[in-house]
């Protein structure tokens, strides 16, 4: 009944009948759910490639739900979280949304508010895929690059023009204008603006 | 006489022959008509030749007899055949005779008649014969009759020992009918040893025939019982045969009334030896013809120097007039006496006697003997005058005389007990030997000897207490004990002194008891039960005065202590509720002025708080009622006296028949004590108040925690709830799942409530309630409680609980706070380092239960492991410091302990222990 693409979502509570509320409910309207009882437990899990996110308790005991973002994002674990908690501070809140979260729910939440902020974690988890395919691609393209290159690259998005990289880098304006020529076309970049798009989607540190 | 039979030839006319012979004949004719009778006939039966017909003849014949006679007559007739009977007639005089009667045929002629064949029917007169013959049939019957009827055994043996004959009786006798035992050997019946005497005997009668012999023998019934027999045989000649008669008697009875006799008189005759009496027999006229074994013993004396009058040589001198008169006068008037006496025994020692003489008569009232017995009733005098003695001591002891007095009664009462004793008791002073009493020994001697030491030669009585064992002297003038004393004693020619320690209870000696005599002299037995007598009821004298003077001395100790406690002890009757006796202190404790004397129980009741005295006298008429112990406190009001609190205590005291007479009690004033009990009571209070605010203050402090633990069920529930209708909304609705949803809906609800009831009951101000808690489930109640504030500080809560300890005596709620404390206090310890809490329970060896709280937290400051429980000492910033003093408090006030302990890793550890509320059961 439920395809194994299906998205499916983690709850992690330290409370069995919370987890168990939330699995059923998760279930009712067709959503796969696994369910841990400690953070610890939900490390242990190896993440699927489809689409998921986590269900997550602020407080928890030893290690608590901002901990357990904190380690996630650390690890560099892409999965969109949604908190929940018992009761909710205004700092505790913007703790969490500063550090990627998606929705914040206090006890007891609507249901729908928690299936939708499902939904909208999915699309962001889509989303961020998407992005990180590209700039997955984009780094393959850079990585192309010679020594040279890469640093004509970075004077290049520094704004510099051909003769000024040349003069910098002590070389013909032949030779630059090669290496511009190489640069461009490596990265798949239409203009030195574009170019610029990509290192900045790279965070290649700009060259001063 | 008659012919028989036809003789033609004969030529003579029978007719006139038949007339002339005696016998009465009647001549028949064939057609039974009667031809003629003869003369005899006629004059006999007084008939005429013409009247006797055939029923003529008949008529004569006795009616008793006629019916017989005709039934055989005309059997005769009818067989042709002889006849012959016997029948009576009557004869003219109309007395009937005995006759025998035959029928002959014979053949008549008579004149010209043609002959004919007649029947003569003659009668010969036997009467004489037969009345011989009746009168000896009588004779044999009225023999038989006396033999078989006789109550004697008749038994006739023939030469050979064979049974002839036997009388019945006989044979009854020895359970044999008479045909069993005809034939018989008659020896057979005989009991087997006495076989061959019997057979002796029977064959000398039959050698001396005619001449009668006795003798006596057992013989044996059917049954088997043996019975004794007497019998006398007689040898005679039977139809020329040699058989014995014998005449048996059963003696069997006699036998056993004469062996009884025989029996009774051999006991009488161990009786008389043994029985523990001088036993004596005399003569009418009072001289003694025998006495009994034991009284020659006692006496010693031959046979000769007693029997008659002799026997008066053994009386006491003093006795013997007033004896010899009592008897006297006793054999004068045939009157049984009575007396006391004095009788020498063998070895010269008087006993006295109780001697008793009864006379016996025969059947006409004369005195045929008179019989005597004398009991030695010597011990018994002794004793009863010992007694007396020892009854005149006792009542001196009681009467509180003193010692000296009843000291000199007990020499006075040696003194009687035995002639020619001088008794004297000295007085253990230290290590020497006091004047105790000494009334018959000269004065000069006793002030010489008052104050003589004690010491291993010493005199009688010094060595006696030294020894702390009897010193038996003989004489004294030989004695080696004696050197320092000889000379006095010897002046004062006393001669042999023997003196025994007397004991305390305890086994110490205290006195000497010495008896001298004036010659040499070794006690007697008897000497020396006196002695052990008059030692221990000297004991008890002395004794009791000393313990009088301890007992006067603790009295007055008792008062001082009574004093002291403030504690008067007092004795009422239940019946009137009057005082009996009271001490001292009784009406200081009591607040009534000894000058006024004993209060009256209104008066007492008077001074009792009114509000208390409902409840006093409740308690007193119930004890009374139950006849119980009585504890009771009350207040009492003395005049211008501050209020005062009294405990009464009382015990009853009940005579033999269980009947209530008194209480014994004791008044205790318990003012400071229940001021004390007041004040501690008013710092409970104040501790459950405190208690109380701090649980308020840190269920305030814990407010978001509990929210965030509250808030989890109702979550889980809204979600449930939300799942449920989502299920049920379904285009294929999955009620199974629906359901589950719902009835985890309800759990969760019912945790929510639970969650809230627990922290109202930490709200709560009630009374401190003591109830048996579960030490284990008041851990889950507040991990579950504290698990919010614990997750607020990620800090994890494991229990390790140990199983089947016992329950302890708490009030739950004050329990509960003082664990909410310590695992806050660990909690709040990890803030800034999370790690785990861990509670245990567990048993300590000394039974109590022990509960744990370990944190991983910053720890103890170093030496303040007890100053920590103080108030306001606290080792966090935010921390108000009451919340360990108060959790001391709870703890000691449920009589457990609690103490603080660095872990060897990081953190604290905290435990207190509790009493068991009961014992484990193994």
């Amino acid at each position: 009944m439920i395809a194994a693409d299906t998205p499916l979502v983690f709850v992690v509570d330290d409370d069995a009948p919370t987890r168990a509320a939330m699995l059923r409910l998760l279930k009712s309207v067709g959503l796969r759910a696994e369910s841990f009882a400690s953070p610890q437990d939900f490390l242990g899990r190896e993440l699927p490639d489809g689409p998921c996110c986590l269900v997550l308790d602020v407080r928890l005991p030893q290690m608590s739900g901002l901990d357990l973002q904190r380690r996630l994002i650390a690890d560099g674990v892409q999965i969109p979280v949604i908190f929940i908690t018992g009761h909710g501070d205004i700092p505790m809140t913007v703790k969490a949304m500063k550090s990627g979260a998606v929705e914040f729910l206090t006890k007891p939440f609507r249901d729908q508010d928690l299936l939708d902020a499902i939904q909208q974690a999915l699309q962001c988890q889509t989303e961020t895929r998407q992005q990180q395919h590209e700039i997955g691609l984009l780094k393959e393209r850079y990585e192309t690059l010679t020594a040279r290159e890469r640093e004509v690259m970075g004077l290049l998005v520094s704004g510099m023009l051909t003769k000024q990289i040349a003069s910098r880098l002590g070389t013909s304006e032949i030779t630059a204008q090669v290496h511009r020529g190489q640069v461009m076309r490596k990265m798949q970049a239409g203009s030195p603006a574009e170019l610029g798009r990509i290192a900045e989607r790279l965070k290649l540190p700009e060259s001063s | 006489m008659i012919s028989t039979g036809p003789e033609p030839s004969e030529p003579v006319d029978l007719r006139n022959v038949i007339e002339t012979i005696p016998a009465l004949v009647v001549c028949a004719l064939p057609d039974s008509s009667v031809a003629f009778v003869n003369r005899a006939w006629r004059e006999y039966t007084g008939f005429t030749p013409q009247q006797p017909t055939e029923s003529h003849w008949q008529s004569a014949i006795h009616p008793d007899d006629r019916a017989r006679f005709l039934a055989e007559w005309s059997l005769a007739l009818s067989a042709g055949k002889s006849f012959e009977t016997e029948a009576r007639l009557r004869s003219a005089d109309g007395r009937h005779r005995w006759f025998l009667v035959k029928k002959t045929m014979a053949v008549l002629r008579t004149g010209k008649d043609k002959p004919s064949l007649v029947t003569l029917i003659a009668f010969e007169d036997i009467e004489e014969r037969k009345q011989a013959e009746q009168a000896r049939e009588e004779t044999q019957e009225q023999w038989r009759t006396a033999f078989e009827n006789s109550p004697i055994m008749y038994f006739i043996v023939d030469a050979a020992g064979a049974l002839i004959s036997v009388n019945n009786f006989g044979a009854e006798q020895m359970g044999y009918t008479v045909d069993e035992l005809l034939g018989k050997p008659l020896l057979n019946s005989f009991f087997e040893p006495d076989r061959q005497a019997v057979a002796d005997h029977f064959r000398e009668c039959f050698d001396h025939p005619g001449q009668t012999l006795k003798w006596e023998a057992r013989k044996i019934r059917k049954d088997g019982t043996v019975v004794w027999v007497r019998e006398k045989g007689n040898a005679v000649c039977f139809r020329k045969r040699r058989v014995l008669l014998i005449a048996c008697e059963d003696i069997t009875e006699q036998r056993r009334a004469e062996e009884a006799a025989q029996r009774s008189e051999s006991e009488l005759r161990d009786v008389i030896k043994l029985v523990p009496a001088y036993v004596w027999t005399a003569t009418p006229d009072g001289a003694v013809d025998f006495v009994n074994e034991r009284w020659r013993d006692y006496s010693g004396l031959m046979m000769d120097r007693i029997l008659g009058w002799s026997w008066v040589s053994v009386l006491h001198p003093d006795d013997l007039s007033k004896v010899a008169a009592a008897w006297n006068a006793a054999v004068e008037s045939g009157q049984s006496m009575e007396a006391e006496t004095r009788v020498r025994r063998a070895d010269g020692e008087y006993r006295w006697w109780f001697c008793r003489n009864v006379p016996l008569r025969d059947d006409l009232g004369s005195l045929v003997k008179w019989y005597g017995t004398g009991i030695d009733i010597d011990d018994r005098k002794r004793a009863e005058s010992l007694l007396a003695g020892e009854k005149r001591i006792l009542e001196m002891v009681a009467r509180g005389e003193s010692l000296a007095e009843i000291l000199d009664g007990l020499c006075r009462l040696v003194e009687e007990q035995a002639a020619g004793v001088l008794a004297s008791i000295l007085l253990v002073d230290g290590g020497s030997l006091r004047h105790g009493a000494a009334p018959s020994l000269p004065r000069p001697y006793t002030d010489a000897i008052d104050g003589a030491p004690i010491g291993p030669a010493a005199g009688s009585c010094g060595t006696a207490a030294y020894r702390g064992q009897q010193v038996i002297v003989e004489d004294i003038a030989a004695d080696p004990l004696w050197a320092d004393y000889r000379a006095l004693a010897l002046s004062h020619s006393l001669r042999a002194c023997w003196s025994t320690p007397v004991f305390s209870s305890q086994g110490k000696v205290i006195a000497t008891f010495a008896m001298y005599y004036r010659e040499r002299r070794s006690p007697s037995a008897r000497d020396q039960e006196v002695i052990e007598q008059i030692t221990h009821l000297a004991g008890v004298a002395i004794e009791r005065k000393l313990t009088q003077e301890v007992l006067r001395r603790s009295e007055t100790h008792l008062a001082e202590a009574q004093k002291l406690a403030h504690m008067g002890s007092w004795v009422w009757e239940a019946r009137t509720r009057n005082a009996l006796y009271v001490s001292g202190e009784w009406y200081r404790v009591s607040g009534f002025d000894p000058g006024a004397g004993t209060p009256t129980w209104a008066q007492r009741l008077a001074r009792v708080h009114p509000d208390d005295c409902a409840a006093f006298q409740a308690k007193i008429e119930r004890a009374i009622a139950e006849k119980s112990d009585y504890d009771v406190e009350f207040r009492i009001v003395p005049p211008g006296g501050p209020v005062r609190f009294i405990r009464s205590v009382g015990h009853p005291v009940l005579d033999p028949s269980g009947e209530l007479l008194q209480f014994l009690a004791v008044e205790i004033d318990v003012t400071d004590s229940r001021q004390a009990e007041e004040e501690r009571e008013r710092l409970r209070q104040q501790l459950a108040h405190l208690a109380h605010l701090d649980r308020v203050s840190t269920i305030g402090e814990l407010t978001a925690s509990l929210a965030h633990e509250i808030k989890q069920p109702i979550g889980a529930a809204v979600t449930n709830a939300a799942a449920c209708l989502r299920l049920l909304n379904r285009d294929q609705p999955d009620v199974a799942e629906a359901r589950d949803a719902a009835l985890e809906m309800a759990r969760d609800a019912r945790r929510a409530a639970d969650i809230v009831d627990r922290v109202r009951s930490l709200y709560q101000k009630g009374t401190p309630r003591q109830e048996a808690v579960d030490v284990n489930q008041v851990i889950e109640e507040m991990v579950g409680m504290l698990a919010g504030e614990a997750s607020k500080f990620s800090v994890a809560m494991r229990t390790n609980l140990a199983h089947g300890i016992p329950k302890v005596l708490a009030d739950r709620v004050q329990l509960q706070q003082a664990l909410m404390n310590l695992m806050l206090n660990g909690i709040e310890a990890m803030h800034d380092s999370p790690g785990e809490l861990s509670i245990e329970s567990g048993l300590a060896e000394d039974g109590q239960v022990l509960v744990s709280v370990t944190d991983a937290g910053i720890g103890l400051p170093a030496g303040d492991s007890v100053r920590i429980f103080n108030a306001f000492v606290t080792t966090k910033p935010h921390g108000t410091g009451l919340g360990l003093a108060i959790t001391r408090s709870i703890i000691e006030s449920h009589g457990g302990s609690i103490r603080a302990f660095a872990n060897p890793g990081p953190g604290a550890t905290f435990q207190f222990a509790l009493p068991a509320a009961e014992p484990l059961s193994a």
